[in-house]
């Protein structure tokens, strides 16, 4: 059967939009012409209206390489633009390389399909035009344009107040832009904020956690929040790896600073982001936890997760960063490093005419 | 997995999780009860002795202390979230706004049943009415009216759980709103204790029925938009 990209008009779609079909038999050309679309589709030049479903193995095969979902029927396809969640199609085991930390024989990483492919065929992780955000009518970010590639592990620096933790919650969904513009993996924040949340993992000063549950109930609530796939095996495996298995049965209420932020970072071994933001990650983290951190860092970066590490100061963790992007009231100050780059704000955002994105 | 069954298990596990909390914290249920049985009492003293008055008074009087409470237990389960940013983190997971809706009036809807049998007993001993002789219209009453207060709860402590002054907020935007509900319980009550001479049971019930539907509609299309930090 021919398969390929189908015109929007003639399948009734949207304007703007294509239908990707990927069809029955092996031919190699079929498979070429589907993976064109879906690779457009991962590149976010395209909007996807419906991928309709053929041949399971094929649609597989793209899904495991572009990051490209699809629904069960036409009918449903024809109706939601936001496609099934995402399963655990790969699994990368990362040895050891950090042999001081005894509790953590091994980090597991469930990389997501989003992470995978050649830099040059993934959008940007991240890229933000003006990007501004206004408090009471001052401006924490004053008009951020921010390129970073994706599988960079990138430091944010600033003094307190920089806007660090403001382009961190902006890129997690936490608050929506005042002026200007974010995208992750090509999708606008604002718009596409459910989608972009299933590409983000974010760790904020506050760990999110509840007092009255345990660590593993915590990570199991987390896990299912997350549709993390044999839920139980990857919740044991996180509170290993974040050194907290024989503390597992604890309330979360008994537990120090430092033991939350380690639960904290076991949550975000739990889901598949493409993005991870970090804000201050080492905070009341002993020896061991900054190592942990390294550990982690050094993973992501390992199978092509994006890290974004908020901090007054990337002096522990200097040799697992690429890039640092400086900023200063508001402001990106300066950028040095690979895979980052920036350009001056075309306006002061408090000047500028409400046209607000939101 | 279908996408309604992701949501139901969604709203289960927020559920479950908040009845764990609840159950070991007890951060809702004894201080609700407890309030509940204060504000039956102090009517009680109010009405006077008068045994005839007090049961006259008691399916108002039952419904007082329930919505009273009701508000404070809405409250108390919301503020869970708010420890250590949990409420942030819940609005940052992907999943559907309507499965955390659910989930949390689901959590509501727990306290609120045991909420509203406790306080109905407890008015069967105290005015001295029979709740016995007609228990299940009662109970369906109850459980209606819960529905309700645990609909129209979950969506205002979401509009002011990040308030300051949000123990002042939530009642006065729940009460206006809970006015048909009010009404429409205490009829019932009223009716199903007397035994209905006048067949009007069944339309205070339609009118619950309706304001649950509606509130629950509402609530879960709305409740997305206030998990938004601006």
């Amino acid at each position: 059967m021919a398969s390929g990209v189908a015109s929007p008009e003639a399948d009734g779609l949207a304007a703007g939009s294509l239908r990707v079909v990927v069809g029955v038999g092996t031919g190699g050309e079929s498979l070429g012409a589907a993976a064109q679309a879906a690779r457009a589709i991962a590149m976010g030049a395209i909007r996807v209206s419906g991928v309709e479903r053929r041949d399971r193995l094929t649609a597989g095969r793209l899904r495991r390489q572009y990051g490209v979902y699809w629904a069960d029927t036409p009918a449903v396809t024809a109706r939601r633009r936001h496609l099934t969640p995402p399963d655990a199609d790969r699994i990368v085991r990362k040895p050891t390389f950090a042999p001081r930390v005894l509790s953590m024989p091994q980090t597991t990483i469930y990389v997501s399909p989003r992470s995978h492919g050649a830099p040059n065929e993934r959008p940007p992780a991240v890229a933000t035009t003006d990007l501004a955000r206004l408090f009471a009518g001052s401006a924490a970010l004053a008009g951020v344009s921010l390129r970073i590639e994706a599988g960079r592990c990138v430091a944010l620096l600033g003094p307190n107040g920089a806007g660090k933790t403001t382009l961190l919650r902006l890129l997690a969904t936490v608050i929506r832009p005042s002026y200007g513009t974010a995208l992750v993996d090509g999708l606008d924040v604002g718009r596409d904020a459910d989608l972009v949340r299933e590409r983000v993992a974010y760790l904020s000063h506050a760990t999110g956690l509840y007092d009255d549950l345990t660590a593993r109930e915590n990570l199991d609530f987390a896990a299912t929040m997350l549709d993390t796939p044999d839920r139980a095996a990857r919740v044991e495996r996180a509170l290993a790896d974040v050194g907290l298995h024989e503390r597992a049965g604890d309330r979360v209420r008994d537990f120090s600073a430092g033991m939350r932020r380690r639960l904290g970072l076991g949550r975000l071994l739990l889901g598949q982001a493409s993005l991870i933001l970090l804000d201050e990650p080492t905070s009341a983290l002993d020896d061991d936890g900054v190592v942990l951190v390294e550990q982690l860092l050094a993973a992501w970066r390992e199978v092509g997760v994006t890290v974004l590490v908020a901090s007054h100061s990337a002096d522990r963790l200097e040799r697992l960063i690429d890039a640092r992007v400086v900023l200063d009231r508001g402001l990106v100050a300066s950028v040095a490093g690979e895979g980052v780059t920036t350009t001056a704000p075309t306006a002061d955002p408090i000047r500028r005419p409400a046209v607000a994105t939101r | 997995m279908s996408a309604l069954r992701r949501e139901a298990a969604i709203a289960l596990a927020i559920a479950r999780k908040d009845a764990l909390s609840e159950l070991r914290g007890r951060h809702a249920t004894v201080s609700t009860l407890f309030f509940a049985a204060v504000v039956l009492l102090l009517f009680g003293f109010a009405l006077g002795p008068d045994a005839e008055r007090l049961a006259v008074a008691a399916p108002g009087l039952l419904w007082l202390a329930v919505v009273f409470a009701g508000i404070l237990a809405v409250n108390r389960l919301h503020l869970l979230e708010t420890d250590d940013g949990a409420l942030e983190q819940l609005a940052l997971y992907p999943v559907s706004r309507r499965a955390i809706y659910a989930g949390k009036a689901l959590g509501g809807l727990a306290v609120m049943l045991v909420l509203g049998i406790v306080v109905l007993g407890a008015v069967g001993v105290l005015f001295a009415v029979d709740v016995a002789g007609s228990a299940l219209p009662l109970l369906v009453t109850v459980v209606l009216g819960a529905i309700g207060i645990a609909a129209v709860g979950t969506f205002y402590a979401g509009v002011t759980v990040r308030l300051r002054a949000r123990e002042v907020m939530l009642p006065l935007l729940m009460l206006p709103v809970l006015a048909p509900l009010l009404l429409g319980a205490v009829k019932a009550t009223a009716a199903a204790l007397s035994g209905d001479p006048f067949g009007e049971l069944g339309a205070w019930l339609q009118l619950l029925v309706a304001f649950d539907l509606i509130m629950v509609v509402a609530g879960a299309a709305t409740y997305g938009f206030l998990l938004e930090d601006g």
